[in-house]
């Protein structure tokens, strides 16, 4: 495919309407002409921001027939339903992390895109983001010898109410699945060989996460061949304004020596308010990546789609990564380490 | 109340020594009597007597026939400890016994009977506890300011013992049935105890993968990443071991990271310092060690309000049992439930802890 591809988005809430709806300006072989969401405000005013033709029921982008590909950016546990559909309406899909609820889902959602011989992809942002693309950089090239520790953390006060989805175990499940497919991804990604065990403590600290029965805090670790080790603390029950310059943490120990990244190198000004203090300000709209990471993101898919580039991140790697962000939560509520054959595909 | 502590210090094997003598001269009521240059390192223990004009002993028995000392301060090579408290509490001197309390477990229980037999004073010196961010933190908790303790993560990452320019050899690091393990032992059972200390309570359930990645065929393991679920609920965590590499600007690198319901502590430079940068090196160095200061203070005050000191020998035994439970997770690739897994390595040994003597 040589033409324009022309997408459809699905989805009008947080990252649908601030991250990947403003993208496409960016990116010149793609063209967004349909914005859908339930609530007919978003998506009227994504509309207006786009000049893409606003929808209610997706129903209605998928049998548009001059539409080549769809953004799912919907809560998780649509993901499945809403990305096999438009599969087999012949549709391309890219959607948004984590892949699904489940590995049955996520199984489905493979399975479609093989038999409608379509491209999916799993919007795992942090694959695109320069920080992390530079690291596997330097790990690919040796700079640090072999790859034997990672310590990741992903932590924030999840500024969302109690009735948002996230906090839902069967809709957005909880911190191990919304967070832990980017933790687990990354290690994945950088040890870029199958885990063994997976090891993980859970919490529910905050009153939303103790309503809903689900963790907003936990520790994982996911050890891999040799013993090397993948260690994180993923949370949303940090003190309300913790997040921002403080979200991420990234370290790494290899044979020939170490790596280190935090959000504070990201944040390379102090500044005091007569008002509010303290504040490392930051350089991007979005705690947790870059917006040119969405773009790269999504300007991958485009390509992909046009034949002009492999996916990088294959639906595969994306179940990888709900594996063990399902099996961490296993580890979590039945206090026992979970062999990774216990979720091999 | 004693106006001024006697203090002796057996060995310069380990590192430690020269920062702990230092801290003993310094002290206003601590007085250091003599350097006793038992095993390792003989020759800078002799030079550092001479500098601080105390008298320097070759042997033990030179030292029993000095007067004034009222306690000693164990910088041997652990595997040397229990003999050395055994023989300090013949004399009723009380032992700061530098970490770890011992290279077993039976050693250590060993000890801290000994110790209680002798009514002595045993104290084994973490530093964390004396480190001023760990102690702010562990008082707004203690307050009840920082609301609930939820987790603490800790790093240890230190170099190669070898690597130290120092005149000391450190060799005896590197063989375990001298110093008890390698790097994660060495260097994470500081925070292995802080953990403990922050939590307020004991540990239920250890899990753990502990290796040598780097320094291979050279040492029994130089990293260890640990879980920790105390038994009151608070998660610990530690990543430990002797990992930087050389370029790394400076010795340690420490970190806590501290989650509360109320508030969220990072701590990623406990010590105060500054950096040095040259033509070919860069070097973050600390310009005030108040820990080392702190432990020989609570030493010398425990001795002279004739209290136990903070840190006690069983604090000591439970932190190597820590490290040890880490060891054993890592073998077995199970999750260690730790008080029962604790008294079965101790309940075997509980005969053989009547006497100094290291049994056959």
């Amino acid at each position: 495919m040589t033409s324009i591809v022309r997408v459809g988005l699905i989805g009008c809430g947080n990252i649908g309407a601030r991250a990947h709806a403003p993208a496409y300006a960016h990116i010149p072989s793609a063209q967004l002409v349909a914005v859908c969401d339930v609530n007919t405000t978003r998506a009227h005013a994504v509309a207006r921001a786009t000049g893409a033709t606003p929808y209610f029921d997706y129903h209605e982008v998928l049998a548009r027939d001059d539409i080549d590909a769809v953004d799912i950016c919907l809560p998780t546990y649509l993901h499945a339903a809403v990305s096999v559909e438009a599969l087999r309406q012949g549709k391309h899909v890219l959607c948004e992390k984590p892949m699904a609820v489940t590995l049955e889902e996520a199984d489905a959602m493979i399975t479609a895109a093989r038999e409608a011989n379509r491209v999916l992809m799993i919007g795992h942002v942090r694959r695109f983001d320069p920080r992390y693309t530079t690291v596997k950089h330097a790990l690919v090239q040796g700079e640090i010898g072999h790859l034997v520790h990672v310590r990741r953390a992903e932590r924030q006060h999840l500024p969302f109410p109690g009735d948002a989805w996230y906090w839902h175990p069967h809709a957005g499940g909880g911190i191990f699945l919304d967070i832990g497919v980017h933790v687990t991804d990354l290690f994945h990604w950088y040890f870029a060989t199958e885990p063994e065990t997976i090891f993980a403590l859970g919490r529910q600290i905050r009153p939303e996460a103790q309503a809903a029965r689900s963790f907003d805090h936990a520790v994982l670790l996911i050890t891999f061949p040799d013993g090397r080790i993948a260690q994180a603390e993923i949370s949303w029950a940090y003190p309300p304004h913790f997040g921002r310059s403080q979200y991420a943490l990234l370290e790494l120990i290899g044979t020939q020596g170490r790596l280190v990244y935090s959000d504070r190198d990201a944040a390379p000004m102090l500044v005091y308010d007569s008002n509010d203090g303290l504040d490392l300000p930051t350089y991007f709209r979005f705690m947790s990546a870059l917006e040119e990471a969405f773009v790269a993101e999504i300007a991958h898919f485009i390509a992909v789609v046009r034949g002009e580039a492999e996916l990088l991140i294959t639906p595969e790697d994306a179940r990888t990564a709900l594996a063990l962000a399902i099996a961490a939560e296993t580890s979590a509520r039945e206090q026992r380490p979970v062999s990774w054959q216990e979720v091999a595909p | 109340m004693k106006d001024t502590v006697g203090l002796a210090v057996i060995s310069y094997a380990h590192l430690h020594a020269p920062r702990y003598t230092a801290a003993i001269v310094e002290h206003p009521h601590a007085r250091l009597v003599a350097i006793v240059g038992y095993g390792e390192n003989a020759e800078v223990a002799r030079a550092e007597a001479q500098r601080y004009g105390v008298p320097y002993c070759t042997t033990l028995d030179d030292l029993a026939t000095l007067s004034g000392v009222d306690a000693v301060y164990l910088a041997s090579e652990p595997k040397d400890h229990r003999h050395l408290v055994a023989w300090a509490s013949e004399q009723g001197w009380h032992v700061l016994c530098d970490k770890p309390i011992a290279t077993t477990l039976t050693d250590a229980a060993a000890i801290v009977h000994i110790a209680q037999q002798a009514g002595i004073k045993l104290m084994v010196p973490f530093n964390p506890r004396y480190q001023l961010p760990v102690q702010r933190i562990k008082s707004e908790l203690e307050s009840g300011e920082a609301g609930e303790l939820i987790a603490v993560n800790a790093l240890k990452y230190g170099k190669l013992p070898v690597w130290a320019q120092s005149p000391q050899r450190a060799e005896w690091f590197l063989d375990p049935a001298r110093s008890g393990g390698g790097g994660f032992l060495d260097i994470g059972i500081h925070a292995l105890d802080a953990l403990r200390w922050l939590s307020n309570s004991d540990p239920a359930r250890i899990y753990a993968r502990v290796g040598t990645y780097i320094h291979t065929g050279q040492v029994a393991e130089d990293l260890g990443t640990l879980v920790v679920e105390f038994a009151n609920g608070v998660i610990g965590t530690l990543s430990a071991g002797w990992v930087n590499p050389q370029g790394f600007p400076g010795w340690l690198d420490i970190g806590f990271e501290v989650l509360t319901t109320r508030r969220a502590y990072h701590v990623y430079s406990p010590y105060h310092s500054l950096s040095i940068y040259t033509q070919d090196r860069a070097e973050r160095r600390a310009w005030w060690r108040r820990d080392v200061y702190g432990l020989v203070d609570e030493f010398v005050s425990a001795i002279q309000e004739d209290r136990d000191p903070a840190i006690t020998g069983e604090d000591g035994l439970i932190a190597l049992a820590m490290a040890f439970a880490a060891y054993e997770s890592s073998r077995t690739g199970q999750v260690v439930e730790f008080k029962e897994w604790l008294q079965r390595q101790l309940k075997p040994l509980s005969s053989s802890t009547r006497t100094g003597e290291t049994p056959p």
